[in-house]
C-alpha cells in the first residue's frame, strides 16, 4: 500500500458514545426508560413510549435473536474495502428493540446468538453478534479488560492514534473533560495503554 | 370518473430535466431548469406563480425559501418537503389544499438535484443521528445494506425469490429503453440481473438504484385556470400519507399506506384493481412489492404471487414504472419520489414520452421515503384520473 491508509469514519453522536465507553469497560449496556422501562435503541434522549426523558444505561444480557442478514460487498468507506464482505445482521433483543451487528469473524450466526459491544477503530461503539466475551471485532482495535491494544490493522501504533483522537474528539466535543478522563483511565487499566497525548490534544483544541 | 376528496384541483406541465450520473452544477442550477421549463411548457409568466414547493437533499447550505430569491419569485406560499421518497406526493397533497383554500392560485412543485461525487457519502453518513450511531458504523454499506435486510426478511417470511426481484427490475429496463430521459438503457435479461455482481446479498447490481443528478416538476392548479391555460390536466382524486406506520413490526414488511389504503379508495369509490397502471417508488424491487401490497393490489404477503400473475410492461396486464423507474431512468436526489407524478400525469393525458398506456384513464402513484434507522419512514400515495 502507498500512502497513509484511509481513515475510519468517525460518526459516533455525543449519545452514542456512551456506548463506546460502555465497549471500553466490557460491558453491554443499553438504555432503559426510568419510566415506563421500555429499551429504546438507537440512541435516543427521549423515550418513544412514554415520552419521558429520564432514561439510563443498563447493563443487559447479551443476547438476542437474528431477523435478517447481509453482507456489505461495496462499502461507502474505502477504510472498510481491505474487510469486505462485511457480514451485518439485524439482531431482535429479547426485550424488544432491535439492532445492527457486525458478525464476529468465524462465525455462523442463525437464531438466538450471543452479542458483544466493541470498539471499532474509529472510536464508535459497535455491536458483534456470534461472539459475547471475544476480543476481536472486525477490522479494528479491542480495547478490553486484560487486553492489549491489537488490531487486525497493519499500523497498530496509528490506528491507536487514530481511536485517541477520536475518543478525544468525542469526549470534549460531546461529553465533555470529566466523562473523556474516566473513560481513559478504563482504557489504560486494560493492559498497556495506548498512548493518549492529552496535552498535545488539547493544545490542538 | 371517481368522485374524490378534492375539488377541481388538478395537475398539469409534466417537466423532466434529462438526468446525468454526475454533474459540476448545484441543486440550485438543476431546479431552476425545472422552474424555467414550466413556465415555458406552461406559457406561463414567473409572476403567475404564487405558490412554490420544493424537495432536494443538495441544497445545502442554502433552505428552500433561498430559491425564491435565487429564481427572482414572490410567492404568497411556500412548503419544503424534506421526505425524500415520498416528497413528490406529500408536496401535491400541500400544495392540492392550498389551492382549494385559495392560499395560492399556482404552486410550482419541483424536486431533485445534484450528485457530486462524494455528495451521496456525506448525505448517507449524516442521514440522520440514528444512521450516523447505529448504521453507518457497520461497514458503511448505506442504503444498499440496509435494504438488504429489509429483502432478506421478506424472502425468509413470504418465500419470494431473487427471480421474482428480477421480473420487476427487467420489466422496467423494457420500459426505459422506449423513454428517451433513462440512464440505463442497456438491455437486461434476468440471466444479467441474477449473475450480476452482488452488492449486499440478497442484493445484487440490478437491485441497486443509481444516484444521479436530475429534477422532476410539476404545476398544481384548479381546473379552470388550467382550462384558461389551456393546459392538458390530469385531476387529483385522493391522497393518503402515513409517516412511522406500523412502529412494532420487528422488520419493515407493511408500508404505512396500509394503514389508510380503505379510506383512500373509499374516497376515490373504485376498487385498487380498477386502474390503469401503478408508478411506484422503486429504490428496491422489494418496495415496490410492498407498496402493491399496501395499496391493496394484492394482500399482505402476496406481492410474490402478484409478481409472478402480472406483466409490467406498458402493454402488459398491470403497467408499472412505465418510464423504466428509478432503477433505469436514475435516482436523481429527491426527484426519484416525483418521477411516478410525472409519468402518471403524461401517461393520462395521452402525452408519455415513452410507451404509452393503451386508454389510460386513472392510475395510481405511490411513494416511500427517509430510511432514518432500519425502516423507511414515509410513505404516501395519489390517484389521479383524466379529467
Amino acid at each position: 500500500m502507498t500512502g497513509p491508509a484511509p481513515l475510519p469514519p468517525v460518526t459516533a453522536g455525543s449519545l452514542a458514545f456512551r456506548l463506546a465507553v460502555a465497549a471500553i469497560e466490557g460491558r453491554f449496556v443499553l438504555q432503559t426508560c426510568c419510566c415506563c422501562g421500555h429499551r429504546p435503541y438507537p440512541p435516543t434522549e427521549i423515550c418513544s413510549v412514554c415520552l419521558s426523558g429520564d432514561l439510563e444505561w443498563r447493563d443487559l444480557e447479551p443476547e438476542g435473536e437474528i431477523l435478517a442478514g447481509t453482507a456489505v460487498h461495496s462499502p461507502i468507506e474505502t477504510y472498510f474495502h481491505p474487510y469486505v464482505p462485511l457480514p451485518v445482521v439485524l439482531v431482535r433483543l429479547a426485550g424488544g428493540g432491535s439492532l445492527l451487528a457486525f458478525v464476529a469473524p468465524g462465525r455462523e450466526v442463525r437464531g438466538r446468538t450471543p452479542i458483544g459491544l466493541r470498539l471499532s477503530a474509529a472510536g464508535a461503539a459497535v455491536f458483534v453478534a456470534g461472539d459475547a466475551h471475544g476480543t476481536q471485532p472486525f477490522g479494528g482495535l479491542s480495547v478490553r479488560h486484560g487486553s492489549d491494544h491489537r488490531l487486525d490493522s497493519p499500523d497498530p501504533v496509528s490506528a491507536a492514534e487514530r481511536l485517541t483522537a477520536a475518543l478525544i474528539f468525542h469526549g470534549i466535543a460531546h461529553t465533555g473533560r470529566h466523562e473523556m478522563d474516566r473513560s481513559f483511565v478504563e482504557a489504560e487499566t486494560g493492559g498497556r495503554t495506548i498512548s493518549i497525548r492529552i496535552e498535545r490534544t488539547k493544545a490542538d483544541l | 370518473m371517481p368522485h374524490g376528496d378534492y375539488r377541481d384541483v388538478v395537475l398539469t406541465t409534466p417537466v423532466s430535466i434529462p438526468y446525468e450520473r454526475f454533474s459540476e452544477r448545484s441543486a440550485q442550477w438543476w431546479l431552476g431548469c425545472a422552474l424555467k421549463n414550466l413556465l415555458v411548457d406552461a406559457g406561463i409568466d414567473k409572476t403567475d406563480i404564487d405558490g412554490l414547493a420544493a424537495a432536494s437533499f443538495s441544497l445545502a447550505p442554502d433552505p428552500v425559501v433561498a430559491l425564491t430569491r435565487q429564481f427572482g419569485m414572490s410567492t404568497r406560499w411556500l412548503e419544503s418537503v424534506a421526505l425524500g421518497g415520498a416528497s413528490g406526493i406529500v408536496m401535491l397533497r400541500r400544495a392540492a389544499r392550498a389551492v382549494e383554500a385559495g392560499d395560492a392560485r399556482i404552486v410550482a412543485c419541483l424536486a431533485g438535484g445534484t450528485n457530486r461525487p462524494g455528495l451521496f457519502r456525506d448525505v448517507v453518513g449524516q442521514f440522520s443521528a440514528a444512521s450516523r450511531d447505529a448504521v453507518y458504523p457497520y461497514g458503511s454499506g448505506g442504503p444498499n445494506a440496509s435494504f438488504a435486510l429489509i429483502t432478506d426478511h421478506y424472502m425468509r417470511k413470504y418465500g419470494a425469490r431473487r427471480s421474482d426481484f428480477g421480473k420487476i427490475c427487467v420489466s422496467q429496463r423494457d420500459n426505459a429503453r422506449r423513454y428517451p430521459h433513462a440512464l440505463m438503457t442497456k438491455p437486461l435479461e434476468l440471466d444479467d440481473y441474477l449473475n450480476a455482481r452482488m452488492i449486499a446479498p440478497p442484493l445484487g447490481l440490478y437491485d441497486c438504484v443509481m444516484p444521479c443528478a436530475g429534477a422532476e416538476a410539476f404545476l398544481v392548479m384548479d381546473a379552470e385556470t388550467a382550462r384558461n391555460a389551456g393546459l392538458p390536466a390530469v385531476a387529483l382524486v385522493a391522497t393518503c400519507e402515513r409517516h412511522n406506520g406500523f412502529p412494532d413490526d420487528p422488520v419493515q414488511d407493511r408500508l404505512g399506506i396500509a394503514a389508510d389504503a380503505d379510506a383512500f379508495w373509499g374516497a376515490a369509490g373504485i376498487r385498487p384493481a380498477e386502474v390503469d397502471f401503478v408508478q411506484t417508488y422503486d429504490d428496491y424491487p422489494v418496495i415496490s412489492m410492498l407498496q402493491f401490497e399496501a395499496l391493496g393490489l394484492c394482500g399482505q404477503g402476496e406481492a410474490t404471487d402478484f409478481v409472478r400473475n402480472h406483466d409490467f410492461h406498458i402493454d402488459g396486464t398491470m403497467p408499472h414504472n412505465t418510464s423504466g423507474g428509478q432503477l433505469s431512468v436514475g435516482q436523481a436526489d429527491a426527484g426519484g419520489g416525483s418521477l411516478g407524478i410525472v409519468e402518471a400525469v403524461r401517461q393520462l393525458t395521452g402525452r408519455a414520452l415513452g410507451g404509452q398506456v393503451r386508454n389510460a384513464r386513472i392510475g395510481v402513484v405511490s411513494g416511500f421515503g427517509m430510511i432514518a434507522y432500519d425502516r423507511g419512514l414515509s410513505t404516501a400515495a395519489a390517484l389521479l384520473a383524466r379529467a
